[in-house]
C-alpha cells in the first residue's frame, strides 16, 4: 500500500504550494488514473512516490516504508518504479538490452541471473527481436517500451507513469497502453497512471483529480465520467460522447447515463425519430 | 499568392539499399489564408511535407511554387529567406528554448536577423500578445518554470517573431491538456484574422483539427488519400476510417443517423451544430435557442 499523509510541497519556504495537503492511499495491485491541469502539480505528484521529491510537509509510505529516510529509498525504489513522457531521457546505454540490464547490474546481481530477468522483461515488452539493437533506430514507442523494461526488470510492486504516451505516435501507444494493463490484470503490479486522455484510464479502479496542488476527486470512473462539469473545472476534456450529450441536452434531447457508445446512441436516437 | 505543389516526389537515402520513398506524385493548391489540417499515420509523409514546403528539404522531383518563386530551385545560400516567410514550429518546440527569460527567447530570432531594438520589441510584444502570453506577466519569468502549455506558447511566439506569411505547426497540441489547445486555436484564429496568415497544422487527431481548419488533408504512403473541406467529415467517414484514422464522434453519429433515414444536413463542423441538427430533425428544438 502507498500512503500519502497530509503531503504538502513547495520549491522554497513561504512560496506557493505546489501541493497543498494531499492524502491517499492506493493498494496493491490496484489500477489508479490520475488527472489534472498542466500545473496543477500532477507530476510533482509523480515524483513523490519513489522519492525523487521528498515532501516539505507531510509524508509518502511504501509498504510502510519512509520517503524521508535516506535507508528506506533503495527499497522504495526497487518497488516503485517510474516512467516519464519521453523516452530519450530515460535510456542510457546504446544497446537495447545493456539498457535494461542498467537496473539490475547497479544492484550487484549475478550476470546470469540478469540474462534471463533482461530477457523476460524484453518479451513482456515484446521487444525481443530488438534486443541487440541501438535505441537511437528505435520509433518513440519501442523506445517507451524498452524503457519500460528497463523498470519491469527491477520487479516493481508500482508502477507510476507520468503521461506515459504523450510523446508516442498513435500506432504505439495503442499497443504500450494494451501492454501496460496486461502487466496490471496479469502480474497484479499496481499502476498509477497520469494523463490526459480520459480514455486512457476509463478502466481505472479510481481516478485521482488533481486542482490546484489539492485532491479534487477520488473515485470510481463510473461516478465521474458523465460528469461534463468536474472535469470542465479540472481543464481536462470529457470523453467526446460526454460533451456530444451535453450539447444534445442543451436542444433538449436528454440521456441516461448507459448510453454509452456511438451504437447506443444512435440507437438511442433512432427510437425518438 | 498561393503555395502551388506540383508533382512533388520526396524519396529519402536515394540510389542506397535504405532508399525510402515518403512522397510520391504530390499535386495540391493551398490557398491564401486557409488553415489546413493533415493526418496520416507515422510514416505517411506529413512531417516530410512540412519540411519540403520551408526549405529544409529538397523535393526528388517536382516543383513547391511561394509565393511565385519555385522554391527548389532557390540556392542554398539564400534558402534562409524562405524559412522566414513560411515558418516551422518543430514538434515540441519548447524543448529548443535556450536563453534565460521569456523576452530574450523570443527576441533571439529577429536579433538574428539583425533587426534593430525598438523593431525587436516591436515582433516580441506581438508575438507574445498573438500566443496569449500578457507581456508584463511574463517577459521577464525563466522559461523552465513555465507550464507546458506556456512553454509550448513561448516555443511558437519563437517563430512568429519571425513574422512569417505562412505557419506550418508540427503536432502544435501534442501533450497539452484542453485549456492549452484552445490557447494556441485562439492563437492561430487571430493570426489568421489580422494578417490573414496560410497555417498548415499536422496532427494525429482528427478532433484536435476540427474547431481550427476549414480543410482536411488524409496523407498514407506517400500520397493525398484525402482532399476535403472540414464540414464534409461526416461524409466521409468510410473513407477516414478506412484510412486508419478515427472520425470525431459527432460526425460519426451524423452519418448513422443518416444511414437509418434520417433526412438530416450533416455538413457541419462542431459538436454544437451537430447536436442542433440532429434536435431540428426529432423536433425538439427549443425556441430560445432557436433564434440564438
Amino acid at each position: 500500500m502507498i500512503e500519502f499523509v497530509n503531503v504538502h510541497y513547495y520549491y522554497k519556504e513561504n512560496s506557493s504550494l505546489i501541493l497543498n495537503n494531499i492524502s491517499f492511499t492506493i493498494n496493491k495491485g490496484e489500477f489508479i488514473g490520475i488527472v489534472g491541469r498542466n500545473g496543477s502539480g500532477k507530476s510533482t505528484l509523480a515524483r513523490m512516490f519513489n522519492g525523487i521529491l521528498i515532501p516539505s510537509k507531510g509524508k509518502v509510505l511504501v509498504d510502510g516504508l519512509d520517503t524521508r529516510k535516506a535507508e528506506d529509498l533503495i527499497k522504495i525504489r526497487r518497488k516503485v518504479g517510474l516512467l516519464l513522457p519521453n523516452p530519450d531521457n530515460q535510456i542510457v546505454s546504446s544497446v537495447v538490452e545493456e539498457d535494461v540490464a542498467f537496473g539490475l547490474e547497479n544492484l550487484g546481481i549475478k550476470p546470469e541471473e540478469i540474462r534471463l530477468q533482461v530477457d523476460e522483461a524484453l518479451k513482456l515488452v515484446e521487444m525481443e527481436e530488438f534486443k541487440k539493437h541501438p535505441p537511437y533506430l528505435l520509433s518513440g514507442g519501442q523506445k517507451q517500451r524498452v524503457a519500460l523494461a528497463g523498470i519491469l526488470a527491477l520487479k516493481p510492486d508500482y508502477l507510476v507513469l507520468d503521461e506515459p504516451t504523450s510523446m508516442i505516435e498513435p500506432e504505439g501507444r495503442k499497443l504500450i497502453t494494451g501492454l501496460l494493463k496486461q502487466i496490471n490484470s496479469e502480474l497484479g503490479v499496481a499502476l498509477i497512471w497520469i494523463t490526459h486522455d480520459l480514455e486512457e484510464i476509463i478502466e481505472a479502479d479510481r481516478i485521482l483529480v488533481v486542482a490546484n496542488g489539492k485532491v479534487k476527486e477520488y473515485k470510481k470512473p463510473k461516478e465521474l465520467l458523465g460528469k461534463a462539469d468536474i472535469w470542465k473545472e479540472a481543464g481536462i476534456e470529457p470523453l467526446a460522447i460526454t460533451q456530444f450529450m451535453q450539447n444534445l441536452k442543451q436542444y433538449g434531447i436528454d440521456f441516461k447515463p448507459e448510453e454509452f457508445t456511438v451504437q447506443e446512441m444512435v440507437d438511442f436516437l433512432c427510437r425518438l425519430k | 499568392m498561393p503555395i502551388k505543389i506540383k508533382g512533388v516526389t520526396h524519396i529519402y537515402k536515394k540510389g542506397t539499399p535504405f532508399e525510402k520513398k515518403a512522397l510520391e506524385d504530390i499535386f495540391l493548391n493551398i490557398e491564401n489564408g486557409e488553415i489546413l489540417g493533415i493526418m496520416g499515420k507515422s510514416g505517411s509523409g506529413k512531417s516530410t511535407f512540412l519540411q519540403l514546403l520551408n526549405g529544409l528539404l529538397r523535393p526528388c522531383r517536382g516543383k513547391i511554387i511561394v509565393d511565385d518563386y519555385d522554391i527548389t530551385m532557390i540556392p542554398a545560400d539564400e534558402i534562409a529567406a524562405v524559412r522566414r516567410e513560411v515558418g516551422l514550429v518543430f514538434q515540441f518546440p519548447e524543448e529548443q528554448i535556450f536563453e534565460t527569460d521569456v523576452y530574450k527567447e523570443i527576441a533571439f530570432g529577429p536579433k538574428n536577423l539583425g533587426i534593430d531594438e525598438k523593431k525587436t520589441f516591436e515582433r516580441v510584444k506581438t508575438a507574445m500578445k498573438l500566443t496569449g502570453l500578457e507581456y508584463v506577466k511574463f517577459k521577464d519569468r525563466r522559461p523552465n518554470e513555465l507550464s507546458g502549455g506556456e512553454k509550448r506558447r513561448v516555443g511558437i511566439a519563437d517563430i512568429l517573431a519571425l513574422n512569417p506569411r505562412y505557419l506550418l505547426l508540427d503536432e502544435p497540441f501534442a501533450a497539452l491538456d484542453y485549456e492549452g489547445r484552445r490557447k494556441i486555436y485562439q492563437s492561430i484564429k487571430e493570426l489568421n484574422q489580422t494578417r490573414g496568415t496560410t497555417t498548415i497544422i499536422v496532427s494525429h487527431n482528427l478532433e484536435y483539427l476540427v474547431p481550427v481548419c476549414n480543410r482536411l488533408l488524409i496523407l498514407a504512403d506517400g500520397r493525398v488519400k484525402l482532399d476535403i473541406k472540414i464540414d464534409e467529415i461526416a461524409l466521409y467517414i468510410k473513407e477516414i476510417k478506412n484510412l486508419g484514422v478515427s472520425p470525431p464522434l459527432h460526425h460519426e453519429v451524423l452519418y448513422y443517423l443518416k444511414e437509418k433515414g434520417f433526412n438530416i444536413n450533416v455538413k457541419v463542423r462542431t459538436r454544437e451544430e451537430a447536436a442542433r441538427e440532429i434536435a431540428k430533425y426529432l423536433g425538439t428544438l427549443k425556441d430560445e435557442v432557436k433564434s440564438g
